[in-house]
């Protein structure tokens, strides 16, 4: 039988240290996904202080703390964007690195044409469908993980992500036109 | 991996936060983070005025009690118009002969299988089968007491419909409208939804739970390429459940524990894997 270690405040600070050490590099970078990156230590410290605060909350597997704490960063964000009502879209990366193994121009040239694909098709997802896709590719959450930070079950989540994977791909199957101004070459 | 793994490959390639760097903080930013952890473990959690303005908890999940859930795909992608009927089942002793590897249905029992699912499914409102009109079935199997039909059926106001059923032995010998005892769906056919240009695809289009009070079944369907086929459903619980594959259409359901909700063969991410006709196999198919 066992019972749970007393919170003394050296077993807090303790367990609040691993915490910590554990999950801030993937909360910064989680953030960093999210807002400006300026701005994205400020809400990962907001973030820490609220686990600080709520410690007994925190989930003790450090593996259920990291979807816990990227909870809270959503609901600070969604917090500081109701006033405008404003739900941004995940920006992508420009991609600028050559692809490993590309052994020559064409195939380098494919490999940049894919991934501007790639960018135009994410734009036209909805910011909604965006972040479910995130939270799997990016964020690297489990279904049971990414629904604990959406407020969601696992099961819902599963769905949108298929829908959301779904809508990509037909993005991707039939692009938007563009045109190109007058005078421009492709 | 190969098909559609491709492009979510790059996707993570596009992440707006950088490749992921090992350790992951660069010396500034670790410089940071350690007197952030400074500054806050020199807080009283209790009573630190500098905690008083921290946002709320994250949201938790909401337990939902449906009764019958529909979604995804053909299917949920009008909901609106979807007619769906709560299967009426005592419980997981309904399926006490549910089987992992389906029977294909063919003559005899195909066609009353499909006819009797149209019959369950008719619609005299916007979701009107034209009349006269037959239904073309997409696949049709049986699973120890249970068949299961996908089929579709010119619609009366001109497009096409899509119906399943998944019904026991004495529903198929005896449908009747609107008595229940069955779980289905019917709506419009979205033709937004080309089939899968790669012929190792496999594409996951519908996918959910279906629940009455404690009789409960996870379900998914969906297109494979030309060249795919076996496809089999690899559970997060460790059940392997073969999909039944007819021309390029698939369909797989599975029994769950008592809450589906919660049953990690439904909450977790399954997977797939598809064996192609050259008799490569493709494991861990995201779907």
């Amino acid at each position: 039988m066992t019972h749970p270690t007393p919170s003394t405040p050296e077993s807090r600070e303790t367990r609040f240290r691993a915490v910590f050490a554990a999950t801030y590099p993937d909360l910064l970078r989680f953030a960093q996904r999210r807002v400006h990156p300026s701005h994205a230590e400020d809400v990962v410290a907001d973030a820490f202080l609220v686990a600080w605060r709520r410690l007994d909350d925190v989930p003790v597997d450090v593996a259920d703390a990291r979807p816990w704490l990227f909870g809270v960063v959503r609901a600070t964000l969604l917090n500081a964007r109701r006033g405008d009502r404003r739900r941004d879209a995940l920006a992508t990366r420009i991609g600028d690195g050559v692809p490993l193994g590309a052994s020559d121009d064409a195939e380098v040239a494919a490999e940049v044409a894919a991934r501007l694909d790639l960018q135009r098709g994410w734009a036209r997802l909805d910011p909604a469908e965006q972040e479910v896709i995130a939270l799997s590719v990016w964020d690297g959450l489990t279904s049971a993980q990414a629904a604990s930070v959406l407020g969601c079950t696992a099961t819902a989540y599963r769905l949108r992500l298929s829908r959301a994977r779904r809508a990509l791909r037909r993005h991707l199957d039939h692009p938007a036109r563009t045109t190109l101004p007058e005078g421009a070459r492709p | 991996m190969t098909r559609s793994t491709d492009s979510l490959e790059r996707l993570a390639d596009l992440d707006p936060a950088g490749p992921p760097s090992g350790a992951g903080l660069a010396d500034a930013e670790r410089a940071r983070a350690d007197a952030l952890l400074g500054r806050i473990l020199a807080t009283d959690p209790a009573t630190d005025p500098a905690t008083a303005a921290a946002p709320t908890d994250p949201p938790r999940p909401r337990r939902r009690t449906p009764r019958l859930l529909l979604a995804g795909g053909v299917v949920a992608a009008v909901a609106a118009a979807v007619v769906a009927v709560p299967l009426v089942v005592g419980g997981d002793e309904a399926f006490a002969g549910w089987s992992p590897v389906p029977v294909e249905l063919t003559g005899a029992e195909r066609d009353a299988a499909v006819t009797a699912c149209s019959v369950l499914q008719t619609d005299e409102g916007e979701l009107a089968a034209s009349p006269g009109a037959a239904p073309r079935p997409l696949v049709a199997e049986a699973r120890g007491g249970w068949s299961y039909v996908q089929y579709r059926v010119d619609a009366r106001d001109g497009g096409r419909l899509e119906a399943t059923c998944l019904m026991p032995d004495e529903v198929v010998a005896d449908p009747v409208p609107g008595a229940g005892g069955f779980f289905g769906g019917l709506g419009p056919v979205e033709d937004a939804l080309a089939a899968p240009r790669r012929g190792d695809a496999v594409r996951e289009e519908t996918a959910g739970v279906g629940e009455v009070d404690d009789g409960v079944f996870g379900y998914a369907s969906g297109r494979v390429g030309d060249d795919v086929e076996r496809l089999v459903v690899d559970l997060a619980d460790g059940r392997e459940v073969e999909a039944s594959v007819e021309d390029g259409r698939w369909a797989a359901w599975w029994p769950t524990g008592g809450d589906g909700f919660r049953d990690t063969s439904v909450t977790d991410a399954w997977t797939y894997t598809a064996t192609l006709r050259d008799g490569t196999v493709l494991g861990a198919v995201d779907g």
